[in-house]
């Protein structure tokens, strides 16, 4: 038999606006505040789950930022509970089975524990809990108990590519070890009872890294060719380029994507052997540094990326394109001529997540012929636009299209008229 | 000239059933004389042939084209409507069409210092559009067991074309790589009506679409689009041959 007594749990957003107590029957509303993401909420209740969303649960940097928090506000609580706790599990079946808790026997445990508070710390008060300590729970499978000792380092660590993985985290009020809190607004349960689920997900990994990455040259521009299963990957988003530039066989260099470019270059560690065969073909032809890190002879000395690993904070003022590709060739324009550039690709999923880099590859881009400009060093003069119809001399042609035109719609339109 | 069996066999087989359609209805309309339909005015051409610009033709020296694209084929695919408002019994029809094509030609633009080829991509691409008087010689097909219809086109033209890289649109000493070019478009061609092949389905076709024929067509092209009326254009003409499929409506 169910006791009357009810738990309600309001979440809200950072400023908790919403004090006020809620009806005893009312179901929660998470639907604003909790860590947002290109203005989107990124936990939500009671809603349609889809994997492929963008945006819908903790990520990568959210499990890395301990500082960020979901926030929770019960309003009532029943008065013989002596604890509060939230489970996390990847389906909506009702923890408040003790064995889906602690499993006996060859059961393994469902439901893994991401917080526990007295009835004291949370009745009328605002209580938090960690991104970390959902991902500790569903992806470690390991309750939390002491929230203060996770470590970022070991948690949000994956090294394999995953996709957004659902969760729900279950609230339930526990007199000793028996449940008592429900809610009418939660799922699950047998009988009437129901637990309160929020529901979410996770998704600390993100896309596998291309493989046998090669770039070509061109104008102020660098082809990357590579092979790559991120694409397979449930929530892939695209590719993303970062570029080192070295030191140009002129003087001064910049490149696109650098906020202080030549600032970026002093920093580097220039290795003036690299540039030493520019204007011979070596910029034109594809070269890729092995995997350990080693760089080709054409690479400018001194580049941050490590392949294999995530690209940090400290690369991102590199980033010089970005790519949804799916045929494995990315253009990366705005580039200078004469700088050689070492290139490495990341992934990225729409969890906001980044895999890690790819081998690094180096090349020059360098000023070339197009169509155009062997048309006009040979004499040709042609070029300036398409501009209105008729000009000059050809002026008659463009009025006779136009007349013939205008006479075709007028005969349709004349023949279309109803006749009397 | 040898000609192919299969050639012949082919014609024979149309001839033959072409004659014994329009035998048996004439037998069927004697007997259920219909009131007489009215002559198709509309025509549809889904195109298709090799198109080469003729860009070099206007150098003596260096060939532009050539140098960057090479002398592999390239392709216009296109489309044509046509109206034919005017019916000259016993002869054809005369009516007027608007054609759009499109080609395209890309190479990989070669490094100035002389250093080969670079990945990136240079590319030539034009629009042909032309407004053409078009005369339809039907009687062969109507009146024989010959299912062809020759033709003739006539008309002014344009190429718009532009030239790319792998920044855009092409630009030199700022001067835009984009360009019109005007010309004259002549065609002289033949269709050959494949309703022989499958008459019921032809009808059915009639019936519930409304097409009245089909037709696989056949065309020399001569678009001598190389700047009428303008000097210094970029020529974007070609003489080729053009096959397709043409419905009648």
């Amino acid at each position: 038999m169910i006791r009357p007594a009810r738990l309600l749990l309001a979440l809200s957003g950072a400023a908790l606006a919403v004090s006020a107590a809620l009806p005893a029957e009312a179901a929660f509303s998470v639907s604003t505040g909790y860590p947002r993401r290109e203005g989107t909420s990124r936990i939500f209740a009671n809603a349609t789950w889809d994997a492929t969303a963008a945006n819908v649960g903790f990520n990568r940097a959210d499990c890395f930022d301990t500082k960020q928090t979901v926030l929770l506000f019960f309003t009532e609580v029943p008065a013989e509970a002596t604890t509060v706790e939230i489970w996390a599990r990847r389906d909506n079946t009702s923890c408040a089975d003790p064995t889906q808790r602690a499993g006996t026997g060859a059961t393994t445990p469902q439901c893994y524990k991401v917080a526990s508070w007295t009835r004291d710390e949370v009745y009328s008060k605002q209580v938090s809990i960690k991104p970390i300590q959902v991902v500790q729970a569903i992806d470690k499978l390991t309750n939390v108990e002491d929230p203060a000792s996770l470590d970022p380092a070991t948690v949000c660590a994956k090294e394999a590519s995953m996709p957004p993985t659902q969760v729900y985290l279950q609230v339930m009020a526990f007199s000793g070890t028996t449940v008592v809190g429900f809610t009418s607004g939660g799922t699950g349960a047998a009988g009437s009872e129901k637990i309160v689920a929020l529901q979410t997900s996770y998704d600390i990994a993100g896309p596998n890294a291309p493989t046998g990455l090669t770039l070509g040259a061109g104008n102020k521009l660098l082809v990357a060719n590579f092979s790559t299963t991120a694409q397979s990957t449930s929530d892939f988003k695209g590719y993303r380029a970062y570029c080192f530039p070295g030191t140009s066989s002129g003087s001064t260099a910049a490149t696109k994507g650098t906020d202080a470019a030549l600032e970026v270059l002093d920093d580097a560690a220039v290795d003036d052997t690299a540039v030493s065969d520019s204007g011979d073909d070596s910029a034109s032809t594809a070269t890729d540094a092995s995997s350990t890190g080693e760089r080709a002879a054409d690479c400018p000395g001194g580049d941050p990326f490590v392949p294999g690993e995530l690209p940090g904070p400290e690369i991102e003022k590199y980033a010089c394109g970005e790519s949804s590709t799916l045929t494995g060739e990315m253009k990366i324009d705005g580039l200078m001529n004469g700088v050689p550039y070492a290139v490495a690709i990341g992934t990225t999923d729409r969890q906001g997540n980044s895999g890690p880099l790819s081998t690094v590859a180096c090349a020059m881009p360098k000023e070339t012929d197009d169509f155009y400009n062997v048309y006009r060093r040979a004499g040709g003069t042609a070029g300036g636009g398409w501009c209105a119809i008729g000009s000059g001399a050809a002026a008659p042609f463009g009025v006779a299209g136009a007349a013939f035109a205008l006479a075709l719609a007028a005969r349709f339109a004349r023949r279309a008229r109803p006749r009397r | 000239m040898k000609k192919s069996p299969f050639v012949l066999v082919l014609a024979l087989t149309s001839g033959v059933l072409a004659w014994t359609s329009v035998a048996h209805a004439q037998e069927a309309d004697a007997a259920f004389p219909k009131p007489p339909r009215a002559e198709s005015k509309f025509g549809l051409e889904l195109r298709f042939g090799p198109y080469r610009p003729d860009v070099d033709s206007a150098f003596s020296g260096i060939k532009p084209y050539e140098q960057v694209f090479g002398d592999s084929t390239r392709f216009m695919v296109g489309g044509e409507f046509d109206w034919h408002p005017l019916h000259i019994p016993h002869f054809g029809s005369l009516g007027v069409g608007g054609l759009i094509g499109f080609t395209s030609a890309s190479g990989n633009a070669k490094f100035t210092d002389g250093s080969g080829d670079s990945a990136e991509t240079t590319k030539l691409s034009m629009w042909l559009l032309a407004a053409l008087a078009v005369l339809r010689v039907d009687v062969i097909a109507r009146e024989t067991w010959i299912p062809i219809v020759p033709y003739a086109k006539i008309g002014p033209a344009a190429g718009l074309w532009t030239s790319e890289n792998g920044l855009g649109i092409s630009e030199v000493d700022g001067v835009l790589g984009r360009g019109k070019t005007y010309g004259m478009m002549y065609a002289l061609g033949g269709m050959l009506m494949l309703d022989f092949l499958d008459r019921q389905s032809a009808k059915t076709f009639d019936a519930e679409q409304g097409v009245r024929h089909t037709y696989l067509l056949g065309e020399f092209t001569w678009a001598d689009v190389n700047g009428l009326g303008q000097s210094g254009a970029l020529r974007v003409g070609d003489k080729t041959w053009t096959t397709g499929l043409a419905m009648e409506f």
